[in-house]
């Protein structure tokens, strides 16, 4: 049924875009020169403002810095077609490379930043821009800017021709930017604004996805600047600042971040009120002034936000974009040739790796200080292949710093680390990901406002190269989505696969919490509390999940809970104030009396 | 020798004005979070006051208070009116504070016209002053001298008096304060009616100086931006080091490479952002 409103709504959005698509082609033949003009920004100014949410709204980066990969393009036409007269073939490409740069640039520089250092830096990107642009006169006309820029190709002359070509160039773009955020790199995207942390720590380069789109908004950028120097043939220096970079913004605001289809109606939106408004009121400023205080007020998730649910409901706005029809078609497909509930994760046993107890991970001497406290110190642990361990300690021991120096999130003030023999001491959490190591979180850590289905994507996605792929949408990744479908079946969660994990139950979101790492294949598993806050019932049904584990599989598990403990695992180590204090057989840890002291305390005596 | 002399002296004195301009924009940042993009505005609508009291009553002491009261309760109305209610919301502050400077530079436009005013140097500060082997305008010098009065004052409000201790420990751990039962709110309050205060000094001091013109609201914030980027955001004392810098590097930069004057501005901040993007001053947990 849910399918059935789902396919109303994709085609009702079709037919919608469609009339659009007819209107936009069409009516500019009857339009007088001024509407024409205002529409031609328009245009210009949805391709800026898609290229501003492939970051704020994909990604999570607010930049307040997009108007200088536009205004520096619009500049470069600019300057080589009025000073050196040089056409098009060669001042485009030149443009563009110039956004393409400062965006590598500018990207290298703030990309490790986030919250309000990301905004300034971004921002005072784009206004020393500005700034170089008033200052250095003799080669951008100061703020006087720069006048007639001439037309590129004598077809274009006409404002009509004109906007037929930059129509097709925002509709070139935005079917690119759409293949994008669907994409396995664009889901990546939407994981890095859910949760940084989970990515990291499931073989995602972060750094690396935010680079790559950082650069690619930039280009984008760069073709509306292009245009725009084009279209206008005149520039000044507020192509470059502060003010075109909070316009751009607005217009992500207003027209609803996170869509493709919002940047382009807060465009038309913006676009509109300052071009009308400037030719009725002469301090219409203010109104725009006005504008940007009422849409933090009133309408801080865009202009449809303030419609009713239920209009909002029809039109299909603020669900996450629905790639669930094909998937179905792509997944249930194969089922009747695969058996389910029949995961890899347990399937092809193999006793000969299982005899032979290969070494997995080890831990040397490692310690951690924060300040003047020692989280952990001395630590020394050998895991094997099939070994199943259990780390209890009382809160504070340094159970879940312990992880965070095996994943890598910390980096250890002594000792070192090895995954397979390998030192990893030094190397990113998401390298040892890739290497075959997973971990949970204590604290569920997982993507929110995306599906199940989707979450875990992101787990298996972590360590292939296809999370990289910008050109197949990720609902086609076979590989991928077959191994999620025999996870998320596994654990029953495959019915709810399309529901937003915010809205699971706790004891669902908890499955999933392993379900995600699971979907990376990991050889050596960290899990940090899994039954932590469970009912005894969800309780149960974990650890049957993870009995239901493949038994090469190295296991290393924080539990407070005993009965899940010592259910699962059959080596303990006891940790007290971040060093060891016990380990041995589930036997042995139950008799010794220094652990009861510590940990069960002495009425257990 | 003295050709040098003067140079120097030239950008000391101009990063003694860049530090006022700076100074309540880096405060903001420090303390509350806040990245007031109005800053400038309200540099601009002081500047502008400045002018009319100035020329209307001759005073520049009457112009600075007057100023500084100006700034001070419009920042005041800014915050409790718009800026409260954001707490600890930075990309909503930074939309409702571009709005509100469209909205004041508009105003000016209204109230004063579209073109620049300029505020005369006043009378015992119109000269010059012989200092050794150079004679040196004295209102560089009176602008040096009044952002080390400001850094003293705004070192010793946060480092000697019960309402600095206070605020540094909201700072370090608002919740904790909060707890503790020190009013953050009020606190916070009283602390953006500063930065207002320091603004409105700014558009007095600055006035005869940059003077009061249209696109000064984001020649000022540019400024501003630049001495907390490099001084580290949010460090009072390394945005008074990052102004002194500035200021001696464009004023020697231009004399000795004529050609790069549009640059030797910036020339710090592509100096800190390439090799210590922080700043001088910065805290480095913002980077993970």
């Amino acid at each position: 049924m849910n399918g059935i409103i789902r396919t109303r709504v994709s085609t009702r959005k079709a037919l919608i875009l469609v009339a659009l698509l007819a209107a936009a082609i069409v009516i500019p033949r009857f339009l007088s020169p001024f509407p024409l003009s205002v529409l031609m920004l328009t245009v210009i100014f949805a391709i800026l403002a898609m290229s501003l949410d492939l970051l704020m709204g994909y990604t999570g980066m607010e930049s307040l810095g997009q108007a200088a990969f536009f205004g520096i393009a619009a500049y470069t036409i600019g300057i080589f077609s009025t000073k050196y007269g040089l056409g098009w073939e060669v001042a485009v490409p030149v443009a563009l490379l110039a956004s393409i740069v400062l965006a590598s640039i500018s990207a290298a520089l703030s990309v490790r930043m986030t919250g309000l250092f990301f905004l300034v830096m971004t921002l005072v990107i784009s206004q020393m821009l500005w700034g170089l642009s008033h200052r250095w006169g003799s080669l951008t006309g100061g703020y006087l800017g720069m006048h007639g820029i001439p037309r590129p190709i004598e077809a274009l002359q006409s404002n009509l021709s004109f906007y037929y070509a930059i129509l097709g160039v925002l509709l070139v773009s935005a079917l690119l930017m759409y293949r994008l955020v669907r994409s396995p790199f664009g889901l990546t995207l939407r994981g890095i604004k859910e949760s940084e942390l989970r990515m990291r720590t499931s073989g995602y380069n972060v750094w690396l996805h935010k680079f790559i789109v950082f650069v690619i908004a930039g280009a984008f950028a760069g073709v509306a600047g292009v245009l725009y120097a084009y279209s206008s043939q005149f520039i000044s220096p507020t192509v470059l600042g502060v003010e075109t970079s909070f316009e751009a913004m607005l217009m992500v605001i207003i027209g609803g971040a996170g869509t493709l289809s919002g940047p382009v109606l807060g465009a038309a939106i913006v676009t509109g009120l300052r071009n009308y408004l400037s030719v009725h009121f002469e301090n219409w400023v203010i109104v725009l002034g006005v504008v940007y205080i009422l849409v933090v007020f009133v309408a801080p998730n865009g202009i449809l936000g303030l419609l009713p649910r239920r209009l909002r409901a029809a039109s299909g706005i603020g669900q996450e974009a629905s790639d669930v029809d094909e998937l179905k078609i792509a997944v249930l497909s194969r089922q009747s040739t695969d058996q389910p509930g029949n995961a890899s994760a347990q399937s092809e046993p193999s006793e000969r790796i299982e005899r032979e107890r290969m070494e997995t991970l080890r831990l040397e001497g490692v310690g951690k200080t924060f300040g003047q406290v020692r989280a952990v110190h001395d630590f020394g642990l050998t895991a094997f292949t099939g070994t199943r361990r259990v780390i209890l300690g009382p809160n504070g021991a340094g159970k879940t710093s312990l992880f965070n120096l095996i994943t890598g999130v910390y980096k250890p003030s002594e000792g070192d680390i090895y995954l397979f023999g390998e030192k990893v001491t030094d190397l990113a959490p998401h390298h040892r990901t890739s290497m075959g190591l997973g971990r949970t979180f204590q604290v569920t850590n997982l993507f929110p406002s995306l599906t199940v289905m989707n979450n875990a994507r992101l787990g298996a996605l972590g360590v292939q190269s296809s999370k990289y792929a910008m050109h197949v949408p990720v609902a086609r990744l076979d590989d991928v989505n077959e191994r999620c479908r025999d996870l998320l079946q596994l654990a029953g969660l495959w019915d709810v696969r399309d529901a937003l994990v915010g809205n699971l139950s706790y004891g669902h979101q908890r499955q999933l919490e392993l379900i995600v790492t699971l979907a990376s294949d990991p050889q050596v598993l960290l899990l940090d509390e899994p039954a932590a806050g469970l009912s005894l019932a969800e309780s149960r049904s974990m650890v049957e999940l993870i009995g239901e584990l493949d038994r090469r599989l190295t296991v290393l598990i924080i539990e407070h809970d005993m009965d899940v403990a010592f259910e699962v695992a059959d080596e303990v180590t006891v940790m007290h104030q971040g060093e060891i204090l016990a380990e041995g057989s589930v036997e042995e840890i139950r008799g010794n009396e220094m652990v009861r002291e510590v940990y069960f305390g002495q009425s257990y005596a | 020798m003295e050709e040098w002399a003067t140079r120097i002296l030239s950008g000391v004195t101009y990063g003694g004005l860049l530090f006022i301009l700076a100074s309540g924009f880096t405060l903001g940042i420090g303390i509350m979070n806040i990245v007031n993009i109005a800053h400038g505005a309200l540099y601009l609508l002081t500047a502008y006051t400045a002018w009319t009291v100035f020329s209307m009553t001759e005073s520049f002491v009457l112009a600075i208070v007057i100023c500084c009261l100006t700034g001070g309760l419009l920042a005041l109305v800014l915050y409790a009116g718009l800026l409260k209610r954001l707490h600890q919301r930075p990309l909503a502050q930074i939309l409702v504070t571009m709005g509100v400077t469209l909205i004041v530079a508009e105003f000016g436009v209204i109230w004063w016209g579209g073109f620049p005013r300029t505020v005369e140097r006043p009378g015992s500060l119109a000269g010059s002053i012989h200092l050794g082997v150079v004679s040196f305008p004295a209102y560089r010098l009176f602008m040096l001298a009044a952002a080390i009065v400001v850094g003293v004052l705004l070192w010793l409000l946060l480092e000697r008096t019960r309402v600095g201790a206070l605020v540094r420990a909201s700072v370090d751990d608002e919740e904790m304060a909060r707890g503790m039962g020190v009013d953050v709110g009020r606190l916070y309050f009283f602390v953006f009616g500063i930065t207002g205060i320091l603004a409105g000094l700014a558009g007095a001091i600055g006035a005869p100086f940059l003077g009061a013109f249209q696109g000064a609201q984001f020649e000022v914030l540019l400024l501003a931006l630049l001495v907390s980027v490099v001084g580290g955001l949010g460090s009072v004392t390394g945005a008074f080091i990052a102004a002194l810098l500035i200021g001696i590097i464009d004023s020697v930069g231009k004399s000795l490479f004529p050609e790069l004057a549009h640059f030797t501005l910036f020339a710090p901040l592509i100096l800190v952002l390439a090799f210590r993007p922080t700043g001088l001053f910065g805290r480095t947990q913002i980077i993970k």
